[in-house]
């Protein structure tokens, strides 16, 4: 009697295993939402094509950039209003964002939960979504950091943080979790960001739902240069 | 007698214990497979695929006309290399482009202006939060918008905005309403996209926030 219960339980536990497997085969699919539709191919290859292409034009607008810097350099060196203007125009572009910048800060990273929704979650506090980013780099912005980036995507004032499904896009550029933004800035001013409500809302997700969320001081940090372009079609100076 | 039912007994158990261990083992690298397509684009719709090729095809064209004109100021940097004065001119011409790019020059163009009323007194009052003006702002930029104001404050790379109680804050300065958000950007593009059903505005719209938006040939940013 007892093995045949032990037998049946065995039984059990296989069946569940199974229905798992089966589950993690058919469950993305539900909704069409990670069906492959067969224009995708084309869509993705596309896409794929032109990220491949402004990698590279954005390439070769650092070596430029790096060409017209070194040209001022040595111009400097010949004429004293050169040089004055060659100041001024590097930090210019240091305010503008053009440049790389290295400097204590903070290191803040998001990464979805490493727990899986069950069917009675709802998974939309399990993942970071682009509003949680907007809101961090505006509360960075708050406590005075003077640079930020987003896995490496400098922000600018005009830098967009969108969704687009499973993903996020900074500066058009796609990016997946675990998002590491960095601000360059006084570490004491601003890890005060985590007395923030916002901060309180994500630690509480953090531990209810097992987001990641860390903050920490850096001595030194590396936040790299805009690869886009700053050239207004539009805006032009006012006419006197 | 007592052997042969044990052997009925455990053969449909192997049986099923077998085919599941085969099941399992083609079903797991597929997990892997899902997660990696929901971090790649072939797991998404082709209308947001669109979206991004639409978004990158737009990048793709100013980046290639900023490698244009860098390599422009090249030639002529290399051009007046002997030439002292001509070299001066073409530095302060890229001094003053960055300056108008920084934020500290008065500049015009076509572009929309959006007004935004809130009633936060009386039986239907509404406000606006902090989280909506960024989404707004946020939308602004992705429809192309170059430069912004609100309230006349020209919002740069250190601009913030707050609320605190009924004030708005952009930097230091408390705002008061209606605020009056401009933008310089092709028109014909960014009003269908704060227009867009279901968007920030449509939204702030069903909450009893009064927007409108205008089209404009001449907006003035200072």
């Amino acid at each position: 009697m007892r093995k045949k219960l032990f037998l049946n339980f065995f039984l059990f536990v296989i069946a569940l295993s199974f229905a798992y497997l089966v589950m993690l085969q058919f469950k993305p699919v539900k909704g069409g939402a990670y069906f492959m539709p067969p224009q995708n191919v084309e869509l993705v290859e596309l896409i794929k094509n032109l990220e491949g292409e402004n990698q590279s034009v954005s390439k070769r607008i650092i070596e430029l950039r790096e060409q017209i810097e070194k040209f001022e350099k040595t111009s400097s060196l010949k004429n004293e209003e050169i040089a004055l203007i060659s100041s001024k125009l590097k930090l210019a572009r240091e305010n503008i964002g053009l440049t790389e910048i290295k400097g204590s800060g903070i290191e803040i990273i998001l990464s979805d939960s490493i727990k899986k929704p069950t069917l009675t979650d709802d998974p939309y506090y399990f993942v970071i979504h682009d509003s949680y980013l907007r809101n961090v780099v505006n509360l960075l912005k708050y406590y005075n950091a003077t640079s930020i980036s987003i896995n490496d995507q400098r922000i600018l004032v005009n830098s967009s943080i969108t969704c687009a499904g499973p993903i996020i896009l900074v500066n058009s550029a796609k990016l997946a979790p675990p998002y590491v933004i960095k601000a360059i800035g006084d570490p004491e001013i601003l890890s005060k960001i985590t007395k923030e409500t916002f901060f309180e809302i994500l630690f509480f997700y953090q531990k209810q739902f097992s987001i990641i969320v860390k903050v920490e001081k850096k001595q030194e940090l590396t936040i790299p240069a805009y690869l886009g372009s700053v050239i207004f079609k539009y805006a032009k100076e006012i006419k006197p | 007698m007592i052997k042969e039912s044990k052997n009925k007994e455990i053969l449909p158990l192997i049986l099923i214990f077998t085919f599941s261990i085969i099941v399992g083992y083609f079903m797991l690298p597929q997990k892997n497979i899902i997660e990696l397509m929901k971090k790649e684009y072939i797991s998404q719709r082709p209308q947001e695929l669109a979206l991004i090729i639409k978004d990158l095809q737009s990048k793709n064209k100013t980046l290639i006309n900023e490698e244009n004109r860098l390599s422009d100021k090249i030639l002529s940097y290399y051009k007046y290399a002997n030439d002292v004065e001509a070299q001066i001119a073409s530095m302060k011409e890229e001094l003053k482009h960055l300056e108008i790019v920084k934020g500290n020059v008065g500049i015009e163009g076509e572009g929309v202006i959006v007004e935004i009323m809130e009633f936060p007194f009386g039986e239907n009052s509404t406000t606006i939060r902090e989280e909506d003006l960024l989404i707004l702002i946020n939308d602004f930029w992705s429809a192309g918008a170059e430069v912004i104001s609100i309230n006349d404050i020209r919002l740069k790379n250190s601009s913030y905005i707050r609320r605190s109680g009924l004030d708005v804050y952009v930097g230091y300065k408390a705002l008061k309403f209606p605020l009056t958000i401009k933008a310089i950007g092709d028109k014909e593009t960014l009003i269908p996209s704060l227009e867009i059903s279901g968007g920030i505005v449509d939204l702030l719209r069903i909450k009893g926030i009064q927007v409108t938006i205008k089209g404009e040939d001449k907006v003035i940013i200072k």
